[in-house]
């Protein structure tokens, strides 16, 4: 049984990260639903269990929530941060553009989506300052 | 002690089938099964107090499908 009524969640994220937006569901269960913001995205709301999640683009300003500098055996280390995005969610990433031990706890930081690879990822940077 | 009687098998379903579309996730997959048995079963995930998962793709699949469905088992 193939129901094909609706698009894989994964499928349709990429397409908003390749026009260069950051999408995240909503769930609205035809006005059911309980409003959670849902990330990362999936079939059904992990939170009141409704499917009718719908989707939309996150502004892509956030706070550090947790922050850590991984340590590799060449080269510099890496950042990698918990966000909170203001529509409210969480989300892991990276923050670029300062040494990894810059990034603190509370940073306000933006999205800023990266296009070196194929894949298109959602990276944040410090804001105020430059990318 | 005996389980007769205080165990039932309540609701069953399937995730899709056969090709079911690129870019769905083993997890996608399984939400959709979760979705349609609780269905079948007429019951919601908040009556749900237990997670058994078994996969041949995650590593410890029970956590994986634990955070997806918003499940924390008793």
């Amino acid at each position: 049984m193939n129901s094909g009524d609706s698009e894989p969640p994964a499928e349709v994220y990429r397409r908003y990260l390749e026009s260069g937006g950051l999408g995240y569901q909503r769930c609205a269960g035809c006005g059911a639903g309980c409003g959670a913001a849902v990330f990362y995205p999936r079939v059904l709301c992990p939170v009141c269990g409704e499917s009718g999640l719908t989707w939309e683009i996150s502004s892509g300003l956030g706070v550090v929530y947790a922050t850590t500098a991984v340590y590799r055996r060449e080269g510099d280390p890496y950042n990698v941060v918990l966000v909170d995005l203001e529509e409210g969610f969480r989300m892991m990433s990276r923050v670029e553009g300062v040494s990894a031990e810059r990034v603190e706890v509370g940073a306000s930081v933006m999205l800023r989506v990266d296009r070196e690879d194929d894949d298109p990822s959602p990276l944040f940077v410090l804001r105020g300052e430059g990318p | 002690m005996s389980l007769r009687g205080k165990v039932a098998v309540v609701g069953v379903a399937e995730a899709d089938l056969g090709e079911v579309g690129p870019g769905f996730t083993p997890l996608d997959l399984i939400g959709q099964a979760t979705l349609r048995a609780l269905e079948d079963s007429g019951l919601d995930k908040s009556d749900v107090d237990g997670l058994f998962s078994a996969s041949a793709y995650y590593h410890m699949p029970t956590l994986s499908v634990g955070e997806y469905l918003g499940i924390r088992p008793r």
